[in-house]
């Protein structure tokens, strides 16, 4: 019936994986709970806080009243008037999602003056819609369709369709993601309050009154958020849709799997719908500590770059010089070959940005067995002082739901709205509900919040640290009951990087030190990669520089497309095999090309930047001749001699279980302690900085290609253009 | 003159009256089938005169029937008992006693046993019923068995 | 231990039997089965021209049999057996043909791999 009953929005059933409000931990004490009020919905009495609508109320007795403008996470609007219910002793039937209970009203959600109501708003609501249900992509997940069967009358009484007729509106443009079919808009508003409140970009909103009003930009602009994809989500019609996703299939086609997104390091969970062994389409799950309900553009759409520039074979390179497909044996002989022939400590392992646990464990078993201590990852982090021994130094200890309790939040060389667009919106969500402020030390970029921008210098972080600084934001900083501070881990590969992480886990050691609240953490690193958290886990050495300087003879790329690894900085006489699923930058060096699954293909671990294990699982079988990761590294130490002890998955797990527990808790995180000593071991780092702080992502155009599924997607491409074009534009 | 009656015989069953000719007949109008029965009939008179001229003496045919078989000693039934024990492919080359259990001690299992109580069947050439197969364990209660029924006494 | 026994009164029940009261009796037709399907495998390789000898026929027909020989369950080896008794009666009176008593052979089935870089190599399972 409706898409997400309430209650199971709110969690109210489940409080696993919820935090409501007031169960928080950290939200400000609802100072010594106010009496529950009594209220009666269809004769149930139910106690609730002061406060609660009607609607909310009838959600804790099991009752969904229908709505369509209402949405938990957004501000109330109350302009469908479907949520009508008869309250007693009411002339009129009341908006439920408006309505404060009182004590002792008694609501009637079945009476008959509500469904005449009901059956009437519908009414309304039909009149102007247009009979596009066979061509409308919402068909089958439609809340009007639902609501109509469920609270519609049976027949209809229009006959204006042989005189004036219905109402039509134009199609806007908003961009290559949505598609606008404004004729089918029932005006609820939902996705004015979305941009307005969640994505921070004003643009949304209503022209005209009566019969002549109309939801949209007013002038062509496109919709220039990283969130804009959640507006199809929220439409309950088939007025906003996705365009690549339009025409492609119906819900109930579609078989839906579960998983977790790698795209971004925070691990959004997903649902992926696929049909006939291709992935259609990939939905937010709500993930209350994550991702709430919504998801990053480039999560949502870049699922077409899985089926293009996909390795779908095994490749060897021959007499000329090109890669030819082989089969698998003679790829496999031809690796082995090399690994068995090159000395153990010229033997290197790179392992990419999407690299599963899995996959990172049985790489590194592998390599030590054959006598190599080089295992890197691509994106560099400080292993002086703690390095990366002393997990709290490169997690983000604040969890992400906690973010938005926080009071005063300091970032650190980080656009976080690109690197990961799901804390900035806690973050925007802490500043609109709560008033929290943010100070950014970095370039200038724009957040979609307002924040004060204390500088791009290095050096300001020193002052912080050491207490000179005399800007307001450190008065700021020390006044405040839960401070985050926020660290982008890219600034660590500079030479100053170890004194720039030395001074900031001074700053939240002060900070922290001050606190009254004992279990709140101060100091964030925030990993730009999916793969970071879980290879530092299992012991990879951060950063490539020292280990290309050595000389390598055989490197083993483990889906490593950043780029930091080019043939010019190896040796001549270098092989490189490479293991991935696309064939971006780390194939067209490679010698030797091992197909591996995509993260939709998989059934794989991943930790978020928070420390947080979770799942991929299987939804489509990878192309070709393509393997799991795991599978091929083993397979290659059997034919090595150096066989690894594991021949299933629960195996590997088990092996990761040694390695660190926290590896296979899914869906928790560990908390983290030892910020004392960590900040104590670094202490002889602090030397002077000097440099500027630059973050990679700064512009939308920045934020759709980043890894190498963005980059072989079409849609992404084409919002690349579309955000270029729309700069030429006046508005 | 048997010729005769013979085609006549052939001619009327050839034509199926319903009631008296049961055995069925292969090709209604064809003359082969006919000049097959008329040849046949002249070879076989031809073969059984033949044969009584045998050496040009007319002999008298003697009709042999199995009269007694040469009853069995013990020993006898041992020997042959053991030859089939051995003859089985799947204790050829094992160490045999009268006394080893076929399941326990020479490791069949209950099919290989049945084959063993078959193979004594055929030697034998008499069947054992199921009840009694299932007690017969070792070779020395085959043994036993066979005697008895054969009524073979030390 | 009440637990228990409720989870043995649920885990066994009294049932119905199909032909054999008990397993002695369900042996006997077992074994009876085996020998009529021995003593039948020279006229069968004779009558369907089977290009196997009595040996591998022989071999076959254990095989056949040790296939089963985990079943417990009395009725369910009744059935095995009543099917098998079907099989024979269908082979003898000729009801069969050449390819379904050369079936049972699986000439063209390819044996699975069972080691990892067989499995490996030959699919992504």
């Amino acid at each position: 019936m409706l898409r997400q009953p309430l209650s199971r929005a709110l969690a109210l059933s489940s409080p696993a994986r919820v935090a409501p409000l007031a169960a928080r931990r950290y939200a400000d004490a609802v100072p010594a709970q106010p009496e529950k009020v009594e209220v009666f919905i269809d004769d149930q009495p139910v106690h609730v806080l002061p406060g609660t609508t009607v609607l909310q109320a009838a959600a804790q007795v099991g009752v969904e009243i229908p709505r369509f403008c209402y949405h938990e996470r957004l501000a109330v609007a109350g302009n469908c008037r479907m949520c009508l219910v008869e309250v007693e002793k009411s002339p009129k039937p009341v908006a439920a999602c408006a309505m404060p209970v009182m004590k002792g009203m008694r609501v009637k959600t079945n009476s008959d003056l509500t469904r005449k109501a009901r059956e009437g708003v519908m009414e309304f609501l039909l009149v102007n819609h247009p009979l596009d249900c066979p061509i409308c992509d919402q068909g089958g997940e439609c809340d009007l369709q639902d609501q109509s069967m469920a609270f519609g009358s049976d027949r209809s009484r229009f006959t204006d369709i042989h005189f004036s007729g219905k109402r039509a509106v134009e199609d806007k443009d908003v961009g290559p993601l949505i598609k606008t079919i404004m004729t089918r808009c029932i005006h609820c508003t939902r996705c004015i309050r979305f941009a307005s409140e969640v994505a921070g970009v004003d643009d949304f909103g209503t022209t005209g009154r009566g019969t002549e009003m109309q939801v949209g930009t007013y002038v062509e602009k496109m919709f220039l958020s990283e969130l804009s994809g959640n507006i199809i989500d929220l439409c309950p019609v088939g007025a906003l849709t996705s365009k690549p996703y339009s025409f492609a299939a119906r819900p109930w086609e579609t078989r839906r799997i579960d998983s977790v997104d790698v795209l971004d390091p925070l691990g959004s969970n997903i649902v992926v719908a696929t049909r006939t062994n291709e992935v259609l389409r990939i939905l937010p799950r709500t993930n209350e500590e994550i991702n709430e309900e919504w998801l990053s553009d480039k999560s949502r759409f870049a699922c077409d770059g899985l089926k293009r520039q996909r390795l779908v074979t095994p490749m060897l390179k021959d007499s000329r010089g090109n890669l030819a497909p082989v089969e698998w044996e003679d790829a496999v002989v031809a690796a082995a070959r090399a690994l068995r022939d090159c000395p153990p400590d010229k033997l290197l392992a790179v392992a990419g940005g999407l690299a599963d646990a899995e996959a990172l464990v049985a790489l590194k078993d592998l390599l030590n067995r054959l006598g190599s201590e080089h295992v890197c990852t691509e994106h560099y982090f400080p292993t002086q002082g703690a390095g990366t021994d002393l997990r709290s130094s490169y997690l983000l200890n604040t969890k992400i739901a906690n973010v938005e309790d926080a009071d005063f939040v300091l970032l650190i060389g980080t656009n976080t709205r690109f690197e990961a667009p799901l804390l900035n919106a806690r973050i925007r969500k802490a500043f609109i509900h709560k008033e929290t402020d943010v100070a950014l030390v970095g370039p200038k970029v724009d957040l979609t919040y307002e924040y004060t921008h204390v500088g791009d210098s290095a050096s300001i972080v020193k002052d912080f640290a050491s207490g000179t600084s005399s800007h307001e934001v450190m008065k700021r900083l020390q006044q405040a009951k839960r401070p985050v501070v926020i660290l982008g881990a890219d600034q660590l590969k500079s030479e100053e990087g170890p004194a720039l992480l030395a001074y900031t886990q001074e700053l939240a050691h002060k900070l922290q030190e001050n606190l009254q609240d004992k279990e709140w953490k101060v100091l964030n690193v925030l990993q730009r990669t999916a793969s970071q958290v879980a290879a530092l886990d299992i012991g990879y050495q951060p950063g490539v520089g020292q280990a290309l300087a050595a000389g390598p003879k055989v490197v083993y790329l483990l889906g490593a497309d950043s780029g930091v690894v080019t043939r010019e900085s190896l040796p001549e006489d270098v092989t490189i095999i490479y293991q991935g699923h696309h064939g971006d930058v780390g194939a067209s060096i490679a010698d030797i090309v091992l197909p591996g699954a995509a993260y939709t293909e998989k059934r794989a671990t991943y930790v978020n930047a928070e420390g947080r294990a979770q799942q991929t699982l299987v939804a489509v079988s990878p192309p070709g001749k393509a393997r799991e990761d795991w599978k091929i590294i083993r397979a290659l130490s059997e034919v090595l001699g150096a066989g690894l002890p594991y021949d299933t998955l629960d195996e590997v797990r088990d092996r990761l279980s040694q390695v660190s527990p926290a590896l296979v808790a899914y869906g928790d995180v560990q908390p983290n302690n030892y910020f004392a000593q960590a900040r104590a071991l670094a202490q002889s780092l602090q030397k002077p900085v000097s440099g500027k702080l630059d973050v990679q992502l700064k512009q939308l155009e920045d934020f759709f290609m980043t890894d190498a599924i963005s980059r072989a997607s079409p849609t992404m491409a084409k919002c690349v253009q579309a955000v270029l074009k729309q700069k030429n534009s006046p508005y | 003159m048997a010729a005769a009656n013979l085609v006549r015989s052939a001619f009327s069953g050839l034509l199926r009256k319903s009631t008296t000719f049961r055995t069925p007949v292969t090709c209604r109008l064809s003359t082969v089938a006919l000049q097959q029965k008329f040849r046949a009939a002249i070879t076989l008179a031809k073969a059984h005169n033949a044969h009584q001229l045998q050496n040009e003496v007319q002999c008298q045919r003697i009709q042999q029937y199995s009269g007694g078989a040469p009853k069995l000693s013990p020993q006898q039934i041992e020997d042959r008992v053991m030859k089939v024990c051995k003859a089985y492919d799947k204790l050829c080359g094992r160490q045999l006693s009268v006394d080893s259990h076929f399941m326990t001690d020479l490791g069949l299992d209950s099919l290989d046993h049945v084959e063993v109580i078959m193979a004594m069947e055929d030697e034998f050439g008499f069947e054992i019923p199921d009840g009694d197969a299932e007690r017969l364990v070792r070779p020395r209660d085959i043994i036993q068995y066979i005697a008895d029924k054969e009524d073979v006494y030390e | 231990m009440s637990a228990a026994r409720q989870a043995i009164k649920v885990g066994t029940k009294n049932v119905r039997p199909v032909l054999s009261v008990n397993h002695g009796e369900a042996k006997r037709r077992v074994l009876n089965l085996y020998k009529a399907w021995y003593r039948q495998i020279p006229y069968l390789v004779k009558d369907y021209d089977m290009p196997k000898s009595e040996e591998q026929c022989r071999e076959k027909l254990k095989e056949m049999f040790l296939n089963n020989k985990h079943v417990s369950d009395i009725r369910v080896i009744d059935m095995l057996v009543i099917k098998g008794q079907m099989e024979l009666k269908e082979a003898v009176n000729l009801w069969k043909q050449k390819g379904h008593m050369m079936a049972y052979f699986k000439p063209t089935e390819e044996p699975k791999p069972k080691d990892f870089l067989s499995k490996f190599f030959s699919s992504n399972e």
